[in-house]
């Protein structure tokens, strides 16, 4: 659950949603200008208009005052007044404000003097409801003032209409916007986050493994093309360096051999002093540390292959750890290390007896080689969830977690061992091993709390047991 | 002993011709299968020594016609590939030991007379009892005694013993221990072989005035009569 939800909100903190988002902001800001403007122009042609008619109706009562006296304006206002349909308010009151004639419900609160006023004013038709006035108030000499306004409910009403129009708009430009970016960038971040998930495998481990190409030939599948491109040509230069080790070895084997053999020949000569001999016998031991190097890179070389599959048949993982620790339990003892064997059923699995021997038996001679005197080493197989898992723990220093991917390298040994003897080919030839089985290599540390943590090595088999 | 060396490296068969010789043997060398499969089909040979890959007929095929027309010489098959499938070939067709290249010359050496010891030995009833000088096995009862005094020794142990007394006054060396008693055909990088060696000595030689079991420089070990 918690996975969904964080793998739902991950495109949140992407390039690609910061970058729709801002640029939904932007559109967001510039509709919004854009229908500010029409609000402004159309609420401001409203009020110029009522302004406007209001003046002229003031100008037209003020022309009727001066042509016909006071009498005819109080005519011409009670006359226009009672037009039931107007929207028009009039008033005209003594000085006292007491209106004389005019449609005026109520004089507007706060007894302001000439000029413009907005007010509320009491609807006669509908008491209760509350309506709008613009007004405009100027004396009239001789009677006292006159109120000329405009009531304003219905132009206010389309205004406020045409307001909520927008702000409705701009929220849907916004809403749609939104999903748009959210859809956009969840696209884009499913398809990085299947490219991170393929770099991951590929980290991990399955070097074979290639990002998916979409086909729409947008700039991603471009960028993954050329990112397969690159891993093809790091897989051709490592095979190639893997070829150059691996034919090194060949051709070096069989002038090492000859070499050998000469220094073997050598040896036959019964003329030869102690010191003579042993200088002999020396050279060949180098040879033969040589020999065990090459012979290390071409077994891997054959294991990485997966030509050795030819060989598979069914191996008891358990009866062979024994087997091959029993091998090893001599050894041990003769180091003050005591050889923990726990396979108590049989667990078969498909594989090479003879390279499963192998690995088992390089991960005894680490385990005894990094182990100090009175330690164990424990070698166990077993079943874990149904699936056969062998392991191997020493009692040594351990291996840094940072560096546990590296020792699986060929030729890498670890600062700290460089005085021992050993290839650093050990663990490359397990890692080998247990890919060409399909299995599951992990280092983790024997005991993790201890000061000399320990190496275990763990080997899971992905088949049933 | 005579031996046929049917080898094309001209280097590899000089090598092998020259301390072949030097051991003690006559040797007669052929650089092509077809050449190799006449020479080892008219004269009698105690041993062969054949290349797996050879120009004119290769090392198998020759070692399967030989076979078939009831030519029983013992034959190690020389060969580059060391897979187990490969080494199964050779066997099943026909060969009596494999040795995979590079190789020591001890080695070959060792499973050449041990190779030969067998031939020899070849179709006699299956023997239940084991001896060399005062030591004693019972293969059947699976107990050891030297000197009368019963023996307690492991069952890896016993195989060893077995081993080495069935090999008595030839060399073995480790790695053929290590095929023959574990059935395991990689190099360990320590000497596991040595520390059983040791401890069956431990239980063997110990107390007696007369070591059986030997160490022979470059090569391997011997279990052998005292002179």
């Amino acid at each position: 659950m918690s996975s969904v939800s964080r793998l739902n909100l991950n495109f949140l903190r992407t390039t690609s949603f910061r970058l729709a988002a801002f640029h939904l902001g932007l559109f967001t800001l510039s509709v919004m200008v854009v229908l500010a403007v029409v609000y402004w122009f159309t609420a401001g042609f409203i009020n110029r208009h009522t302004e406007e008619t209001v003046l002229r109706e003031v100008e037209e009562l003020t022309t009727a005052l001066n042509e016909r006296g006071r009498i005819g304006l109080l005519r011409i206002i009670s006359e226009r007044a009672s037009d039931g349909r107007t929207d028009m308010i009039y008033a005209l009151t003594t000085p006292g404000r007491d209106v004389i004639a005019g449609n005026l419900a109520n004089w507007p609160s706060g007894d302001p003097g000439p000029g413009w006023v907005e007010f509320d004013i009491k609807s006669r038709k509908e008491p209760g409801r509350k309506r709008q006035a613009v007004a405009v108030i100027l004396p009239i000499e001789g009677i006292g003032w006159m109120l000329v306004g405009h009531d304003m409910t219905d132009r206010y009403l389309l205004r406020g209409q045409l307001l909520t129009g927008l702000i409705w708009a701009v929220s849907l430009a916004f809403a749609v916007g939104m999903l748009g970016a959210v859809y956009m960038s969840r696209r884009v971040a499913e398809r990085i986050e299947s490219i991170n998930r393929t770099i991951d495998r590929i980290t991990a481990g399955s070097f074979a493994d290639r990002m998916a190409v979409t086909g729409s030939g947008d700039e991603i599948d471009r960028l993954v093309t050329k990112l397969n491109r690159m891993l093809d040509e790091i897989g051709r230069l490592m095979l190639g360096m893997r070829q150059v080790t691996d034919n090194v070895a060949h051709d070096l084997r069989t002038p090492l051999s000859r070499l050998r053999a000469r220094l073997e020949l050598a040896q036959l000569d019964e003329d030869l002093s102690e010191a003579q001999f042993t200088t002999l016998e020396q050279a060949i031991a180098e040879i033969d540390r040589l020999l065990g190097v090459f012979n290390a890179i071409l077994t891997i070389a054959a294991a990485e292959t997966g030509r050795a599959r030819t060989d598979f048949e069914p191996v008891d993982l358990a009866a062979l750890a024994a087997e091959v620790a029993e091998l090893y339990t001599p050894l041990a003892e003769e180091r003050g290390l005591s050889m923990d064997v726990s396979a108590p059923e049989p667990i078969l699995v498909s594989g090479s007896r003879q390279l499963l021997a192998q690995l088992i038996s390089n991960l005894i001679e680490n385990a005894v080689k990094y182990s100090p005197g009175q330690g164990h080493v424990t070698v166990a197989a077993g079943t874990e969830n149904g699936r056969p898992l062998l392991w191997v723990a020493d009692q040594g220093p351990g291996i840094p977690a940072d560096q546990r991917d590296k020792v699986l390298e060929r030729f890498v040994r670890l600062e700290a061992h460089r005085g021992t003897p050993g290839h650093g080919l050990g663990l490359s030839l397990v890692a080998a091993v247990a890919r060409l089985h399909d299995a599951q290599l992990t280092l983790t540390d024997a005991r993790p709390d201890a000061a000399a943590p320990g190496l275990k090595v763990e080997l899971r088999f992905t088949g049933p047991a | 002993m005579k031996i046929l060396v049917i080898e094309d490296d001209r280097a590899t068969a000089d090598y092998l011709v020259k301390g072949l010789k030097e051991a003690g043997h006559v040797v007669d060398h052929a650089d092509n299968g077809r050449d190799g499969l006449f020479m080892a089909a008219s004269e009698p040979y105690d041993g062969l020594i054949v290349d797996r890959m050879l120009p004119g007929r290769d090392g198998l095929s020759l070692l399967e016609v030989l076979r078939a027309t009831g030519n029983e010489t013992p034959a190690l098959v020389l060969s580059a590939l060391g897979s187990v499938d490969d080494r199964v070939k050779g066997l099943r067709a026909g060969a009596d030991d494999y040795l995979t290249k590079p190789f020591a010359f001890a080695e070959l050496l060792a499973r050449l007379e041990v190779m030969q010891r067998r031939a020899k030995g070849g179709g006699s009833a299956p023997v239940t009892k084991l001896q060399i000088a005062d030591l004693e096995m019972d293969l059947l009862a699976r107990s050891v005694k030297r000197a009368g005094k019963p023996v307690d020794l492991l069952p890896r142990e016993f195989q060893l013993l077995e081993y080495l007394i069935r090999n008595a006054g030839n060399v073995v060396t480790r790695t053929m221990l290590l095929e023959n008693v574990w059935d395991y055909h990689f190099d360990p990088q320590t000497n596991v072989i040595d520390v059983h060696i040791a401890r069956l000595r431990q239980k063997i030689d110990k107390d007696h005035p007369v070591a059986l079991i030997h160490t022979v420089r470059g090569a391997g070990y011997v279990i052998r009569e005292p002179a």
